[in-house]
């Protein structure tokens, strides 16, 4: 069983081939010599603005992004003992979403006279606001008397989600055409405004909540035992669940604000990497980031090059390929509880 | 000791458990026996220190310090609960399983002490050839066996000047004949060998006739009896408890009772002629 090689070595490896092909391809192809003078800062001034300024920011928001969606999908998993969570079922995603469209819908109205980076920023921030919102909202429903029931909050998280998405649709349905079009593409994700400023945002949360929610591996493997178990074993249970939820909340917010929505990262790559490797969280963390980062790299990779210049949107290429996963999954689980 | 004063648990008014005292001794083992919903798992509950909603009264004290004086990872290293049953969410292994046992001690060990000590553990419960399979597919014993092992790496190491418990929660549920027997005799042992006190909840009245110490009896949330072996495992108190009659024996081969129970509607115990269901002298394994 033993590979030569570590299992870390080998996901980065792949992490560094796709940041490298990423920057190659594209609407613009560079070759590996270009590429290399412009990483050097010998290269034109085109080229160098290019792979500074829109390339790598980028490749490292993708990265970024791609790591916190993975590393909270197995959190989220963890804590909800259900191998069908992810962050959008306490509430995260459709909160998110519902701020977002209202600020695409009134944008006209209230900041048409501003530039347009202002009507980008507001619609960022209200997902943020959303997002964090509505996970508060979902958490005081199901935390009665102090104790968090992570039963409740799933419940609690599908009514508010459903709530939230017919809100959603009442806008959708009052928007005029452009703003419809606006809307379907901030649903569908895209990396396409990547700049350092939001890098700058996004990586110091998604690192910090990382390496927070790594420091509660152990109490999450407890939590594969059953609450009870982990509280036996003298872990703090609430607030546990308590931490782990904030920062899922944090990075996941963080994260959708700016790219929109990208589903699938957060349930594929866990699942992945448990059938290849286990479940110990000491490992599972680390080795999603690593592989999430690959995923969406990979995916955004796609998403710039098969219909180049043009773009698809992120979303669509993760649930290409996500969702065959997911079905796969659950015909899987379904076959072993017939045996068992 | 872990001493349990006044206990009481109600939910929606509904009580539980209604005012009961007990206590586990060091180095003893203590059986509670009742019918089901008799609140002997409650009652196990509040002695772990778990805290399950319910209005909740009365007061736990482990070794003269009140339960919830001691920080919860120190509580982790005096006392160990086996569940009445595991179900993983996702599956991991039989040793991954046991090392969780460690958890409480994790940045006093080196890797190296830990994986030593699980291997211990594993040898000692019969466990090394299956260390690697997936732990959803043991068998029922099996896993009790597993989760004995967490338990016992949980109290590996002791705080000097304190006392180890280990709170079995119906262990011999779902398990055969033999394994019922060692599982309970091992539990014994611990208590022997170890100091350790040991609580049991048990539903087979030989088993706890043959390996308990102490002994207490709850019948809808109340004590009916508690104290020394010798002292409670009596008719009267059996059939207050289970609303069953029965007939208490010298035990052929062992230094303790035998308990029959009698059939329903049967109030005494007649005495009738062998009809050659068991051998006419019964052979007695040591």
């Amino acid at each position: 069983m033993k590979s030569p090689f570590s299992v870390p070595a080998v996901l980065l490896a792949i992490l560094v081939l796709l940041l490298l092909a990423g920057a190659m391809t594209g609407a613009y192809e560079l070759s590996t010599a270009e590429l290399w003078r412009a990483l050097t800062g010998r290269a034109a001034e085109l080229e160098h603005f290019l792979v500074w300024q829109v390339r790598i920011p980028r490749l490292l928001l993708a990265v970024v992004v791609g790591a916190a969606l993975a590393v909270t999908g197995a959190a989220t998993q963890g804590l909800f003992r259900n191998p069908l969570a992810e962050p959008t079922l306490i509430g995260v995603t459709s909160g998110a979403m519902l701020f977002a469209v209202t600020m695409l819908v009134l944008n006209v109205k209230l900041l048409a006279d501003f530039p347009v980076w202002v009507q980008q920023v507001s619609v960022s921030l209200a997902a943020f606001i959303g997002a964090l919102l509505t996970t508060g909202l979902v958490y005081r429903l199901a935390a009665g008397r102090g104790r968090l029931n992570v039963t409740t909050m799933l419940l609690a998280g599908i009514a508010i989600a459903a709530l939230a998405g017919a809100f959603t649709g009442l806008l959708v349905y009052q928007s005029t055409e452009s703003q419809l079009r606006d809307i379907t593409f901030w649903s569908l994700g895209s990396l396409g405004g990547a700049n350092w400023t939001q890098v700058a945002i996004a990586a110091p949360i998604v690192v910090a909540g990382g390496f927070f929610l790594r420091r509660d591996a152990l109490a999450l493997n407890a939590f594969l035992l059953g609450e009870r178990e982990a509280e036996q074993l003298g872990f703090r249970v609430d607030r546990v669940k308590k931490r782990v939820i904030v920062w899922v909340a944090l990075l996941v917010g963080v994260c959708i604000s700016l790219t929109g929505l990208i589903g699938f990262v957060g349930l594929v790559i866990p699942h992945l990497l448990r059938l290849w490797l286990g479940t110990d969280y000491r490992r599972l963390l680390l080795y999603s980031a690593l592989l999430g980062a690959s995923f969406l790299l990979g995916a955004d990779n796609l998403a710039r090059t098969v219909v180049a210049p043009a773009e698809l949107p992120i979303g669509i290429l993760t649930a290409l390929v996500g969702a065959p996963f997911f079905m796969w999954l659950l015909l899987r689980e379904r076959r072993k509880n017939v045996l068992l | 000791m872990i001493q349990g004063t006044d206990l009481s648990w109600r939910i929606n008014g509904r009580a539980i458990l209604d005012g009961v005292d007990c206590a586990v001794h060091p180095g003893r083992v203590t059986v509670v026996m009742g019918k089901n919903g008799a609140g002997k798992s409650t009652l196990l509950n509040r002695l772990a220190g778990y805290d399950a909603g319910g209005e909740a009264a009365g007061a736990v004290s482990v070794d003269g310090q009140r339960l919830t004086d001691i920080a919860p990872k120190e509580l982790g290293r005096r006392r160990a609960v086996l569940a009445q049953s595991v179900h993983l969410s996702f599956p991991l292994s039989v040793a991954e399983v046991v090392e969780i046992g460690s958890y409480g001690r994790y940045d006093e060990m080196t890797s190296k002490d830990r994986q030593q000590r699980v291997k211990h553990y594993l040898e000692l419960l019969e466990l090394t050839n299956l260390r690697q399979r997936a732990f959803p597919t043991l068998s029922g014993g099996e896993k009790k066996r597993v989760l004995l092992a967490k338990c016992l790496l949980q109290l590996d190491g002791k705080t000097p000047g304190t006392n180890q418990y280990l709170l079995l929660d119906e262990p011999t549920a779902a398990l055969d004949v033999e394994q019922q027997y060692r599982f309970v005799h091992l539990a014994a042992a611990l208590a022997r060998e170890r100091g350790m006190g040991v609580f049991a909840v048990l539903h087979d009245l030989n088993l706890a006739a043959r390996f308990a110490d102490d002994l207490i009896f709850l019948k809808r949330g109340k004590l009916v009896a508690a104290g020394p072996k010798a002292s409670v495992l009596t008719k009267t108190i059996i059939r207050n408890t289970f609303d069953v009659d029965c007939l208490i024996q010298d035990h052929p081969c062992a230094d303790c009772p035998l308990i029959t129970t009698l059939p329903y509607g049967k109030s005494n115990f007649e005495p009738r002629q062998s009809r050659g269901f068991h051998h006419p002298a019964p052979a007695c394994a040591p």
